[in-house]
């Protein structure tokens, strides 16, 4: 596979992605995507998520992270006339995620996202998390009940804001706001947790908690996390998945990619001489 | 790292069969509420389609009709007779139209008749179809001073379903009426051409086929727009109306799009941002929404009562001027906020004044956007009836105001009438008065009028169908104007948005 | 130079004029309403003119609604009339509840001349005839200025449109922001907003001579009696006249909802309908209520429609199968009776417009408050 840009003078090649260890969650296979305006995303990406690990996405502004983060849960479905080609498959049913004969809707059940600006409802605390459950149809009160607080403590905001959950979500502050966000995306006990840049409209303190939430969260659920900020990607990340210009450049444990990256792009990116 | 928690115990939704089946259920729903929202939009639109197909084909007739004014004014029986002249050697023979004999009994004194030259006295009634309301039938040659003759003939239609009544119709062919043009003036006779349609005033009756004519004149094919209103429904038109609408709406222009881009133009460009711009600003908002009536209200003691401007064409037209004049101020500050201020501080930089900047540069290019409110806004005004009836606009007007082109018209003044009269009294040869030049341009403004929608007010209000068809007529075209108008802002504003380059 | 000031500030001057000529309307409108109406509430001198019939000798009979039989100070009389028994014609004095004599100097019994017979009245209506009435009838030859009954025609019409208007509309504008497709949305907005370009006669003619017949017949299917004039008929049509505004404004409000929190709801795995209900209603709620409220306002001035079908004369009821009159027909239906300048039923006419204007006003600030929150709040 090769790459058509070249940054600077130098001349490279895609290396090849490295097989994860351990259980696969999904599998990204020779998938491009195009936006309806013919523009091509990606371009043929190949990759593993692997289970119940953290897999960041990094690369510069415009590479594409997004844009595949959002193929995960079929978002681009919500605009006409995108395209995917290539396949995600999500194990273990070895169902193709961006197949069109599967439901949208049944995907973004199993795959829940959380976003770069925090979006709670304009509905209560209590509300906003119970969200999932309700558009499920879910009735039992209890269960509910016990959801939320489950979901709430899982996302570290339980402690404050067990006192008022009846308040307007809308009237949290920002690090909050992406706490709840993120425990409403838990509250439906998702297969995979995408998050898109979640820290990036938050203060240092926040931005800590939500990272900390990370780490702790691949107990339970596989996450997939874009981020602009190769130090959280560091810190949180499992593996980490280089993308520019809509390839996918290097993919490989985080550790090994951070300290001896095999492809000189990636060592260019991450020494910060081009993003 | 800890040992990885087993996945919740109670987390149903890992179940993807039951998961598939909890989105068949909601997308049913969803689905459901798709199909009623696009019912919903359907049934509103055809709701507009309904009733203008409804308009249509109730005002149909009075759109499309066209009748021989003399003769249906006043009908068989009294002096006027009208239908087809035709020349037949030296004479003159004039066809009158197949009339339908409304009240007669199918009897067998009736029936004795058919194929007979009968000759009737009667009236008749105004309509689609002529109709003679007959009081008395008989033989020609016994009925003395028959109004019509012709020969009877009697349709009978067969029962739709049996059981039913067949349907009996008496129509009269009238036959040739021989015409005695002796007395016709010359100037008249030579008017008469083959196949023209006349009317005569008639010295008799007609007698046996045959009567004397003491004028003819061609009989003027009336129609709906070129007709007043009357208290004959087949006879009444929409000419005051649409003419009253014209010129109130000239009014309305003239006051609201001056007067509403010159203030869209202050609050956008000039008004500084303080607490008297922002009470302008709701005030204006208040303004769009005062009801029509209230401004009908404000007309009355205003206009009409403390300036006694009268129940006249200005009153209206600045009524309705002022009424939809948010609508126009609305309208242009959108157009002059769509500009960017980059052209703003283009010119300003280029050393023209504030004002050169407008005239030259946010005038020509928020025009269009002014255009297209201005149409809105006449669209609007064009259909408002409550503030012209509460300001007293007449329903029944049979006559036009002054035409405002040309503003100066020679005629002869009443002065010069009766000098002349006098003068000629004495001396015969004096020779009549010349017209000369008077001013009449603004006379129109202070007459009174009627409007299309106060006509079709009028109309629905009164019992008879007949007068509910010019309504329905009179919808027509008004909903024609209107739906035009709009039209023609949603293309304005179509090409607007895709002509914006900036 | 100089020149050019000078030209600049004279149309500034006149820009200005222009735009504060709003308030001048607003306050020409709010001034002609007080000016009738003040008086229509406060004591106006009347002269009792006797008719020129009243000649020689006449005798006084009063006829009184609360006192006895005698001409007492204050006794409200509304008319002095002639009455003709045989030979002997006497003076009839009518009550009302709106008059009030100062003077009059003759008492029942008296054989009075023309010119001797001096009656000064005071004349006005009571805020208590005008909100304790229960009829309105200002050309009655007792008047009546029972406001209430206005008020219970305008608001079942008005409940009658919202009924339609409001889901219909409501329906429309989440189907146009949330189905549709951009596209078709482009052409199939401003068309339904034809529906409220409409000239409101027309609809009167469509609710009078096309529905009002329809449901004369429903209603026929069960037995039912009803009326030429009704409530119902007016309501169903002026309900479809204000369905392009509620579509309209409340789809305005729910694009105006970010893009984000439709995202986070579809990211939950909610259908469109869910996301509509449970998120954009919630997130628009302060531009659709703008929407039902400017509605609302709409719908209680909209005069032509109810004019026509809902009939002329008040009625105090709230059962919209039945005719009644709401304030803007009330005053249609004076103002066609070419009321006499100055008169108590002229008056009359600019009080019930006074209520009128209060009344879309209050919706009106409300609904303008409301949109330009939720126009700030994104
Ligand atoms: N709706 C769209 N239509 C067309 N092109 C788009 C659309 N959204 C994004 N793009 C393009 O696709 C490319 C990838 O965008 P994407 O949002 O995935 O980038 P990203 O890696 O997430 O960048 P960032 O770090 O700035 O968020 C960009 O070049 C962008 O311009
Ligand atoms: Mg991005």
């Amino acid at each position: 596979m090769t790459a058509t840009a070249t940054p600077g003078n130098l001349k490279f090649t895609a290396t090849p992605p490295t097989e994860v260890l351990g259980p696969v969650k999904a599998r990204v296979k020779d998938f491009s995507f195009h936006y309806a305006n013919g523009f091509q995303a990606l371009k043929s990406i190949n990759l593993s998520v692997a289970e119940n690990q953290v897999t960041a996405l990094i690369g510069p502004s415009g590479c594409g992270k997004s844009t595949l983060l959002r193929s995960f849960n079929r978002m681009h479905d919500l605009y006409a006339r995108n395209r995917y080609h290539g396949e995600i498959i999500l194990s273990p049913e070895n169902i193709n995620l961006v197949g069109p004969e599967l439901d949208p809707i049944e995907i973004r059940m199993r795959v829940s996202m959380v976003f770069q600006k925090p979006n709670p409802f304009p509905k209560s605390i209590f509300e906003n998390v119970a969200f999932g459950l309700r558009v499920r149809g879910e009735r039992n009160k209890a269960y509910v009940n016990q959801r939320v607080e489950e979901s709430l403590r899982g996302a570290a905001l339980w402690d404050e804001v067990k006192d008022r959950l009846d308040q307007s979500g809308l009237a949290l502050s920002g690090g909050q706001q992406q706490r709840l966000c993120i425990a409403r995306a838990l509250a439906t006990d998702p297969e995979i947790l995408l998050f898109d840049e979640p820290t990036a409209a938050l203060d240092p303190i926040s931005t800590t908690k939500v990272e900390d939430l990370v780490v702790e969260l691949k107990k339970t659920v596989t996450i997939v996390i874009v981020t602009h900020n190769m130090q959280q990607a560091a810190r949180v990340a499992d593996y980490t998945a280089f993308m520019y210009l809509g390839e996918l450049i290097e993919f490989d444990v985080t550790n090994k990619l951070f300290t001896t990256p095999t492809n000189p792009m990636t060592e260019q990116y991450l020494t910060g001489r081009f993003g | 790292m800890t040992e990885p928690t087993p996945p919740t115990p109670d987390a149903p939704m890992r179940d993807v069969a039951a998961l598939r089946r909890n989105i068949a259920s909601r997308k049913r729903a969803d689905k459901s509420f798709f199909i009623s929202g696009a019912l919903i939009i359907f049934v509103s639109l055809g709701i507009l389609a309904v009733l203008f197909g409804n308009l249509l084909s109730e005002g149909w007739p009075a759109l499309t009709q066209t009748y021989y004014t003399k003769a249906d004014k006043s009908g068989f029986g009294r002096d006027d007779l009208g239908g087809e002249i035709t020349r037949v050697g030296d004479g003159w023979t004039v066809q009158i139209p197949l009339a339908t004999l409304s009240d007669i009994k199918d009897s067998d004194v009736s029936k004795g008749l058919v194929g007979k030259k009968v000759g009737i006295v009667g009236r008749l009634r105004g309509g689609a179809i002529p109709q003679i309301i007959v009081r008395e039938i008989g033989l020609a040659d016994q009925i003395a001073a028959a109004d019509i003759t012709g020969t009877l003939e009697r349709t009978q239609t067969p029962p739709a379903k049996p059981g039913d009544e067949a349907e009996v119709v008496y129509n009269i062919l009238p036959g040739p009426l021989a015409v005695n043009v002796d007395k016709i003036p010359a100037e008249e006779k030579s008017a008469l051409v083959s196949g023209t349609p006349v009317a005569f005033k008639m010295d008799d009756r007609v007698k046996e086929g045959r009567f004397t004519a003491r004028s003819v004149s061609p009989l003027i094919t009336k129609n709906f727009f070129t007709s007043f209103p009357s208290r004959n429904p087949g006879e009444a038109g929409i000419l005051s109306a649409w003419v009253g609408t014209l010129l109130v709406m000239l009014v309305t222009m003239l006051a609201a799009i001056p007067l509403g881009a010159a203030a869209g133009i202050y609050l956008e460009e000039y008004a500084p941002k303080n607490r008297l711009t922002s009470i302008i600003e709701i005030n204006i908002a208040n303004l769009a929404g005062v009801p029509s009536i209230i401004w009908g209200l404000m007309a009355l003691g205003l206009f009409v009562y403390t300036l006694a401007l009268g129940r006249s064409v200005l009153t209206a037209g600045l009524t309705l001027g002022l009424l939809v004049l948010p609508i126009v101020i609305i309208a242009t500050r959108e157009a002059i906020r769509s500009i960017p201020n980059t052209i703003r501080e283009a010119s300003i930089g280029l050393g023209a004044t504030k004002w050169q900047t407008i005239r030259y540069h946010i005038l020509p290019y928020s025009m269009p956007g002014i255009l297209t409110g201005s149409i809105i806004a006449m669209s609007r005004a064009i259909g408002e009836t409550a503030p012209l009836v509460t300001i007293g606009a007449l329903t029944f007007i049979a006559f036009l105001p002054r035409s405002p082109i040309p503003p100066i018209q020679r005629e002869i003044s009443v002065e010069q009438q009766s000098t002349y009269d006098l003068a000629v009294a004495k001396d015969p040869s004096t020779p009549p008065p010349q017209p000369q030049l008077h001013f009449t341009g603004g006379e129109w403004l202070t007459s009174e009028f009627t409007v299309m929608p106060i006509q079709l007010f009028q109309w629905v209000s009164r019992p008879q169908l007949e007068f509910h068809q010019n309504a329905a007529a009179t919808g027509v075209v008004l909903l024609a104007m209107t739906l035009t108008l709009n039209g023609l802002a949603i293309f304005l504003r179509f090409r607007l948005r895709r002509n914006l380059k900036w | 130079m100089s020149g050019q000031r000078v030209k600049e500030f004279f149309i500034e001057g006149f820009l200005f004029i222009a735009g504060a000529s709003s308030i001048l309307i607003t306050l020409g409108i709010v001034f002609v309403l007080l000016y009738e109406t003040i008086p229509f509430f406060a004591w106006q001198s009347r002269a009792l003119h006797l008719p020129e019939a009243v000649a020689g000798h006449t005798t006084v009979s009063a006829v009184l609604v609360r006192a006895g039989d005698e001409v007492v100070q204050g006794t409200p009389i509304l008319e002095a009339a002639i009455v003709e028994d045989g030979a002997r014609k006497s003076v009839q004095l009518v009550a009302s509840q709106f008059t009030r004599i100062n003077e009059i100097n003759v008492k029942v019994g008296d054989s009075i001349a023309r010119d001797t017979l001096v009656i000064s009245a005071d004349e006005r209506v009571r805020f208590t005839d005008f909100f304790g009435d229960r009829l309105w009838a200002p050309v009655f030859d007792i008047p009546r200025f029972g406001i209430w009954s206005l008020i219970t025609g305008t608001l079942v019409t008005t409940a009658v449109a919202l009924m339609v208007a409001v889901p219909a509309g409501t329906i429309s504008a989440i189907w146009l922001s949330e189905y549709c497709n951009p596209a078709l949305r482009e052409w199939i907005k401003p068309t339904l907003e034809l529906l409220a370009a409409v000239p409101t006669v027309v609809y009167g003619y469509f609710a009078l001579l096309v529905v009002t017949p329809l449901l004369q017949r429903l209603f026929g299917l069960v037995g039912y009696d009803l009326d030429g004039f009704n409530m119902l008929s007016a309501g169903l049509v002026m309900g479809i006249m204000i369905i392009p505004y509620i579509a309209s404004l409340s789809e305005d409000a729910m694009r105006a909802v970010p893009m984000q929190m439709r995202e986070g709801s579809y990211a939950m795995g909610a259908t469109r309908f869910q996301t509509a209900v449970r998120v954009l209603i919630p997130a628009a709620l302060s531009g659709m209520t703008a929407a039902y409220i400017l509605a609302i306002s709409r719908a209680v001035g909209e005069t032509m429609i109810v004019a026509l079908a809902a009939g002329l004369q008040s009625k105090f009821t709230l059962d919209p199968t039945e005719s009644a009159a709401t304030i803007s027909a009330a005053i249609v239906q004076a103002v066609m009776g070419d009321l006499p300048h100055e008169s108590t039923a002229y008056r009359a006419v600019f009080a019930a417009g006074l209520g009128l204007m209060i009344i879309t006003l209050f919706f009106n600030i409300a609904g303008h408050m409301l949109r330009k929150r939720y126009r700030e709040a994104y």
